[in-house]
């Protein structure tokens, strides 16, 4: 949070009173240095609790006993100070924002720092740009807002996950999220509150219940002089939330509605009925001598029995506009003695897909009181609870996107036929109609179509919700012994409670049909507590001396408990929750009793002791010292303890005479830093002990082994270097920050796989077992720059622009075993490569004689496979077809190697209008969606199959068709996409009403705005989006997978603010 | 002074929140126990060991898909996309993610049974000394079991080379030391298929003293029985192992073994075998309840039965090579609109079927047939035949005029009887015959590459000492 350090009496001088003064009606209008105006400037008569605020036109007025002092203060400005006189009622007053540099403060680790003192790299966002956007989480706004931060959405339902990454993916098999603190607390480290589908199914980021319109600002610490002092979490960042308190002087009411209308902003072309019915039969054809001469199996059908052949665009069906609105109050006030700041918000919206939709209400309270100089104690108190009605979509067989991606065009949605009047089979799976499911080849039954869920009876008819609360509270008391020296002691929880359920309905194939109608339950409760206590010193010796301490310790502790029940074998599908009686909980074909309840329960804890000198010699050369030492719970009894050192050092240049005399540079600044952080974020609670868990055999009670631990388990260090460059130019016009960066990340904490033949478990159900081991180097290394430019000024005129740029480099320097690499589906960790580097079989294109597929074997020679005979040949020759060794690596990775933003706002009288724009490049997508919408199974397929081979002679990409054979479409290079991009996130244009008129009834502020937000996207990716990616933060090597997603919306927002 | 004062009284208080605050923030796991509280007490032990069985219900392995993939490779079904290429030989890679996981899942089963017998040496003397060895015997069972299907998944079999020569697996017989994980000494070569057999006869032979017999009686058998270790048990696996080793007289010994002993009978109608687990007939099964299959990808049931996810069709030719009578085309297959499914699982807590009875007679059959010198039908191999032949269909008999008639025919029988219990492919691999085409799928030659899984590859790299099978 950037404000003005609250320096009570500054003009101490002008304190000169007049006694019995009359009351005066003043006003005026605030403007900068560049004469454009300034809204929301305090204004407080000096001594009494009189205050205002500027509108947005930077006009004002208030009542003032003559004689009296009036203050003009505002973030970023120097104070201006009036003494009202008789006979004076206009103020026309401009601040000066000339040293800013030098007075303003940031929120930091415990505490606040002067920007002219900070020595580290520090980025920092506004609230109101965070709220601007339709957004549900607040981390999705940051996107090009700020260098070196990467924000990348994984998909279009509501709520799901963002990928956040600071300078790079800075762990391989850890969690590469930085660490969220809010109002100086720690929070949970949850990426996602739901465990169905084993977090694949419905997904929900507890950061979407944060109210946006709450946050001050956000501050990003971005290397080790920044960040060292969260020690062992630091390693990815640190994201500070501030959010508002009230302002002294100022008591203020803002209400806030947004209506907003979404819609997927890009949908794949699929065959239309017509154009299935011919491929699909051409499938077949080509393939007749495998299955008996049958050449006709996609067969017009009317289900709805409406007396025409049915024909449906499953995508049209699933997909929708989604309306929502939002709604938002805040109070606020404040005088010498204390603040406070409430805040309301309800939210409704519809996602973009059917049956998403999503309802939160928050609400927040934070004060301060200060009954005495020496004592300082408030509170931030917040509660959110969101119901969650999500949808099973990608990573799900049955998930709408998938299902509706697949679904033949030629069936109904609905059947008058059958029990629940969807068109189902009778495993409750899509009816096929007339189309032929099945065919016999070589006397054996060959299934064509598998299951696909019916879209629509799987969305409408089921279940997924969720719905989680959270409590974020803290309470802080600081003390004041001495000028200069404060020592806080705070508490902070962060409670996490999450409440899931799933209906799967017993005529919809899946669990359902299994079971008979199921209905699972998932209690999570999570609870985080954090006690700091750190006393602050800072003081001024000497006039040229600054001097800044902070020692203090710290605790945290987090504990979890899931349960989980279910209900099946129910007895009607009215009921759809677990109730009494409702249910037999055996399995409907054999009477078994089925168990129908679980758990998990853990907890870990962290102790820290930190502490920080800061010195500075005549605001011109800085140097800080920092160091933090965590103890975790998680870690080997031999190495508990993990120590964190960083320096820095700062000149600043400007004040130096050499340098003043030159006047277009208004500012100039120095910094250098190192340090070393940790990362112990997705490392499992008990990871360095040998343990046993539950392990039942069936009716006989047992314990099977859980994991082998390694009792030298330590903290991944990352080494952080930063040379950095602060300047401004030309009058504070031009405004530059140029950072280089180096991490060096060592002791990886690798979740290795050992030799499979050790056979060592796995905690995780359907991986190779692993130990957490500290083997593995890794580093990134990059530029950011970052220029802010008054473009220009005339007038009512004015234009500001914001540009941002990161180049980043990522190489792994080792792994567990030198030739071994992590394999993640199509992607590697390898040595010398960056990280997610594709390896993959190469693609040789299509034989134009006779159609088939074709790859390049390792040593460029080419394999060609006839699906006809089943057989591989190269040169002619029958070979043992594509091997494992055929996969090469690809000097292409997922990582993206530059990313960045730019952000114009123009402001003309009374409108404003801003468009930002975000771009990301260097990095490749692997299309998973593409291949499988290409498949030769019955099946319905993209467009671009339209393209396959025909004829003799004819130069095509896709292979001639043949029913089954999914050799043709197999993971290749083929599919391997340049992802680079450049969008228009969002484009907005408002209007104040603000003037004389409304100030006269109290209003200071009504603003009508539009907004679309995700309206363009440039790129030459053939997918829907080269943003979204299926593996989200489960993996750091799997980087770009494009699997089904759900694409990002595009929104039209329209809104209306007042405040009083 | 005052202030001073307040100073002090503040630095005081101030400090006091120094202390440490370890012992309210470090707890030790809920959720599990450390190998010292595993094998604390008798009771613990007990626990402990029937474990290893967990293990053993592994959802990639002995949990229902190892015998799934003997199965969908061999002829009589067919499966859907699901399985990828797992049934396709010519485009089966390396890089399989199924095949990945079935090794991972053998080997990880393997590890629990070392682990445990490098646990109860350790804290030796807290369980009785007859207890000791009977957990001792089981986990040589174990391991004996998932080392029988994992060399026939991965290697040739034995008759590929004389003497079983060629490479098998990686025996593994220790579970590996923590501090040495990635040591190069965990890069271990495969062992030829010889000495992957000898060691599950040695795991065997040494199993059997300590082990018990099954109760007399169908009323106290059990999971505690039928779903562990027995003589019975390690009896007829010794019997199976032998038949595909073709040494006939061996696996005749054990069939009489078993036979003799009295202790299984052919229950009356087949399709108990598959709703009660714990009948006369039933040797060994791998147990499952209700909570041990909650989801819909891993269980038999849900892969063959039309009423789950219905993956696996049975090929109309298989139910052909019954008469419309017999019980187990009447009782152990459906016919809906989409196709013939194989009813054996219905249910997800389906027990996974290792051993019975019935396949312990037509393994004497077998042996009996194969010794016979000329080529003379023996008579006892055809009257087993047709014990197991008439409990389901009394109203064929077979026939054999001679001693390859009679061979042909007791394989017959085997394809009929044990279909979709985990031994379609070795059928033909383990008699020297090819695979005959199926689906779309070509034959497959005796002895050919692709009729083996490929290891993994991620496994060939890390692992140089480790040969991949030829054509993967």
């Amino acid at each position: 949070m950037k404000h003005k350090l609250l320096s009570f009496f500054v003009g101490s001088m002008i304190l000169t009173s007049v006694a019995f003064a009359q009351e005066k009606k003043v006003s005026g209008r605030v403007t900068g240095a560049d004469g454009k105006p300034l809204a929301g400037v305090t204004i407080a008569v000096q001594g009494s609790s009189t205050a205002t605020q500027t509108d947005s036109n930077g006009n004002y007025s208030l009542s003032v006993p003559t004689g009296k002092v009036i203050v003009f203060r505002s973030v970023g400005f120097a104070d201006k100070t009036i003494i009202v006189k008789e006979g004076q009622s206009a103020f026309n007053v401009t601040l000066d924002d000339s040293n800013r540099e030098l007075e303003e403060v940031v929120v930091t680790g415990y505490g606040q720092r002067q920007i002219k003192d900070l020595t580290g790299s520090q980025g920092s966002i506004k609230g109101d740009k965070i709220a601007a956007e339709p957004t549900l989480s607040f981390e999705q706004a940051m996107s090009g807002k700020m260098a070196g931060v990467q924000i990348g959405s994984t998909g279009g339902t509501l709520g799901d996950g963002m990928s956040v990454r600071i300078r790079g993916v800075n762990s391989i098999s850890s969690s590469s999220l930085p660490l969220y603190v809010i109002d100086g607390v720690p929070m949970n480290a949850v990426e996602n509150v739901n465990t169905f589908n084993s977090g694949d199914g419905t997904r929900f980021n507890p950061m979407a219940m944060i109210n946006s319109n709450d946050i001050e600002s956000i501050e990003v610490l971005k290397d080790a002089a920044a960040a060292v002092l969260y020690g062992s979490r630091a390693a990815n960042g640190v994201i500070l939330i501030t959010t508002k308190r009230g302002k002294n002087g100022v008591s203020s009411i803002s209400f806030e509605s947004k209506i907003t209308s979404s819609k997927a902003s890009k949908l794949l072309n699929l065959l239309n009925g017509d154009q299935y019915i011919e491929i699909n039969n051409e499938k077949a054809r080509n393939a007749a001598s495998k299955f008996g001469g049958v050449n006709i199996i996609a067969k017009e059908s009317d289900v709805d029995g409406d007396g025409v052949n049915d024909r449906t665009n499953w995508l049209d069906e699933v997909y929708r506009t989604g309306v929502g609105y939002d709604n938002s109050l805040s109070l606020s006030s404040g005088n010498d003695k204390g603040n406070f700041y409430a805040s309301a918000r309800y939210l409704d919206q519809k996602g973009i897909i059917l049956k998403n939709q999503l309802k939160s209400g928050q609400v927040r309270i934070n004060g301060d009181i200060k009954p005495v100089k020496w004592l300082k104690a408030g509170v931030s108190l917040s509660y959110s609870k969101t119901a969650n009605d999500g949808i099973l979509t990608d990573r799900y067989i049955a998930g709408a996107t998938v299902a509706a991606l697949n679904a033949s065009p030629i069936v109904a949605i609905r059947n008058p036929n059958n029990i629940i009047g969807y068109n189902l089979g009778a495993n409750g799976y899509l009816g096929n109609g007339n189309n032929v499911s099945s065919l016999v080849a070589n006397g054996t039954n060959v299934a064509l179509i598998g299951n696909v869920a019916n879209p629509v009876a799987t969305l409408m008819a089921q279940l997924n919700q969720n719905t989680p609360e959270q409590i974020l509270a803290n309470g802080y008391l600081e003390v004041q012994p001495i000028a200069g020296l404060k020592i806080t002691s705070k508490f902070g929880i962060d409670y996490l409670n999450n409440y899931e359920h799933q209906y799967s309905h017993p005529n919809i194939g899946g669990l359902g049909t299994a079971y008979n109608a199921l209905i699972q339950d998932n209690f999570r409760n999570r609870n985080q507590w954090v006690w700091q206590n750190y006393a602050n010193y800072d003081k001024t010796f000497a006039e040229d001396h600054r001097l800044s301490v902070t020692l203090g310790t710290e605790y945290q502790f987090t504990k979890e408990k899931n349960v989980y029940a279910s209900a099946n074998n129910v007895g009607d599908v009215y009921f759809t929750d677990i109730l009494d009686n409702t249910y037999t909980g055996t399995d409907p074909r054999t009477g078994d009793i089925l168990l129908a309840s679980g758990g998990s329960l853990f907890s870990n804890g962290l102790e820290s002791y930190f502490s920080r000198v800061g010195y500075g010699y005549k605001n011109k050369y800085l140097v800080d010292l920092a160091f933090r030492t965590d103890a975790f719970s998680a870690f080997g009894a031999n190495s508990k303890w993990g120590y964190f050192p960083s320096a820095s050092l700062g000149w600043v240049a400007s004040e130096e005479d050499f340098i003043k005399q030159y006047d277009w540079l208004s500012y100039l600044k120095l910094r250098a830093s190192y340090g070393r952080v940790g990362n112990s974020r997705g490392i499992g609670s008990y990871a360095s002990r040998d343990l046993y868990q539950g392990g039942a055999y069936a009716s006989l009670n047992g314990f099977s082994s859980y994991q082998i631990g390694n009792p030298n388990l330590k903290w991944e260090t990352s080494d952080k270097y930063d040379i950095g460059l602060d300047f401004n130019i030309v009058n504070n016009r031009f405004n530059f920050v140029i950072d280089y960066f180096y991490n060096n990340i060592s002791g990886l904490v690798l979740k290795a796989e050992p030799l499979y033949t050790t056979g060592v478990p796995s905690t995780v159900l359907g991986s190779p077992g692993a130990v957490f081991t500290n083997i593995g180097a890794m580093t990134n290394k990059g530029i950011e720059f970052t220029f802010n430019m008054k473009t220009m000024e005339r007038g009512d005129f004015t234009w500001n622009t914001s540009f941002n740029f990161t180049a980043i480099s990522n190489k792994v320097k080792s792994l567990v075993t030198a030739n071994t690499d992590i394999i993640d589906g199509n992607s590697v960790a390898s040595i010398g490569k960056s990280l997610g580097t594709y390896k993959l079989v190469r693609w040789a294109g299509v034989d134009e004689a006779t159609g088939n597929p074709m790859w390049y074997g390792k040593d460029g020679n080419i394999k060609m496979f006839n699906p006809d005979t089943q057989t591989w040949t190269q040169d002619g020759k029958k070979i043992a077809g594509l091997v494992g060794d055929d996969a090469v690596y690809l000097d292409k990775s997922g990582l993206p190697k530059y990313y960045g933003g730019l952000d114009n706002n123009i402001t003309y009288k009374k409108f404003d209008f801003g468009v930002s724009i975000v771009y990301t490049g260097g990095f490749y997508v692997y299309n998973a969606t593409r291949s499988s919408l290409l498949t030769n199974q019955f099946l319905n397929n993209t467009t671009e199959i339209l393209d396959r081979w025909t004829a003799p002679g004819q130069k095509t990409d896709v292979p001639r068709l043949f029913l089954t054979d999914n050799t043709a479409n197999r993971a290749s290079d083929r599919f391997l996409e340049k992802g680079d991009f450049i969008r228009v996130r969002t484009i907005s244009l408002g209007y104040n009403f603000g003037g004389e008129t409304l100030n006269r009834v109290g209003i200071k502020n009504l603003r009508l705005f539009a907004q679309v937000y995700n309206p363009f996207l440039i790129t030459g990716y053939k997918g829907q989006d080269p943003e979204v990616n299926s593996n989200r933060n489960n993996s750091n090597i799997a980087i770009g997978v494009d699997n089904r997603a759900v694409p990002q919306p595009r929104t039209y927002t329209f809104g209306l603010n007042v405040s009083l | 002074m005052l202030k001073l004062k307040y100073i002090l009284i503040g630095s005081i208080a101030f400090a006091s929140l120094f202390s440490s605050c370890q012992k309210q923030t470090f707890e030790k796991p809920y959720s599990y126990l450390e190998p010292e509280e595993a094998f604390l007490n008798a009771e613990r032990i007990a626990k402990t060991a029937t474990g290893m069985y967990d293990a053993l219900q592994n959802r990639d392995f002995l949990g229902g898909r190892a015998l799934i993939y003997a199965d969908i490779r061999a002829i009589d079904c067919s499966a859907g996309p699901y399985f990828v290429n797992v049934p396709n030989y010519e485009n089966l890679t390396s890089n399989d993610l199924m095949v990945q996981a079935g090794f991972v899942g053998g080997y990880r089963t393997i590890y629990e049974a070392n682990y445990f017998l490098k646990n109860i040496e350790k804290y030796k003397g807290r369980a009785t000394p007859e207890d000791e060895a009977k957990y001792i015997a089981e986990a040589k069972f174990i391991r004996a079991l998932s080392y029988f299907y994992i060399v026939n998944l991965w290697a040739q079999p034995y008759k590929f080379t004389n003497e079983g020569s060629h490479p098998g697996v990686a025996l593994v017989l220790k579970a590996v030391d923590p501090n040495n994980i990635f040591d190069a000494s965990n890069q271990v070569p495969r062992n030829t298929v010889k000495e992957v057999y000898d060691q599950i006869i040695k795991d065997l032979n040494e199993a059997l003293p300590a082990l018990p017999k099954v109760p007399a009686t169908a009323t106290g058998r059990n999971i505690s029985n039928v779903g562990r270790a027995t003589q019975g048990a390690v009896n007829g696996l010794l019997a199976r192992v032998y038949l595909y080793k073709q040494d006939y007289t061996k696996a005749l010994e054990y069939a009489n073994k078993v036979v003799t002993s009295n202790e299984y009978t052919l229950v009356p109608a087949i399709k108990d075998i598959f709703t009660d687990y714990t009948t006369t007939e039933n040797m060994f099964s791998v147990a499952h309840s209700g909570g041990d299959n909650p989801n819909t990808n891993h269980s038999l049931s849900q892969h063959y039965s039309p009423g789950g996810r219905a993956d696996i069709q049975v090929s109309p030719i298989f139910q052909n090579l019954m008469s419309t009578n017999d019980a187990r085309r009447k009782d152990l297959l459906t016919t809906t609109k989409d196709g013939i499914w194989n009813a054996k699982y219905n249910s997800v807590s389906n027990w996974v079927p290792i051993l019975r009875f019935s396949e312990i007679l037509l393994t004497k059959a077998e042996a009996l047939a194969n010794l016979e010198t000329g080529t003379t039908a023996n008579v006892e191999a055809l009257t087993l035949v047709n014990q197991v032949r008439h409990r389901s269909d009394p109203s064929t008999t077979v026939t054999a005029s001679n001693k390859a008639e009679l061979i042909a025919a007791v394989l017959k029988e085997r394809r009929i009887e044990l279909a979709f219990e985990g031994q379609g492919i070795y059928e033909f691999l383990r008699t020297g015959r090819n695979i005959p085409a199926h689906g779309i799928f070509n034959e497959q030659v005796w002895g050919s590459n692709k009729v083996i899984f490929p290891f993994p590859y991620s496994e060939t790299q890390q692992n140089p000492n480790l040969v991949q099978n030829p054509g993967y």
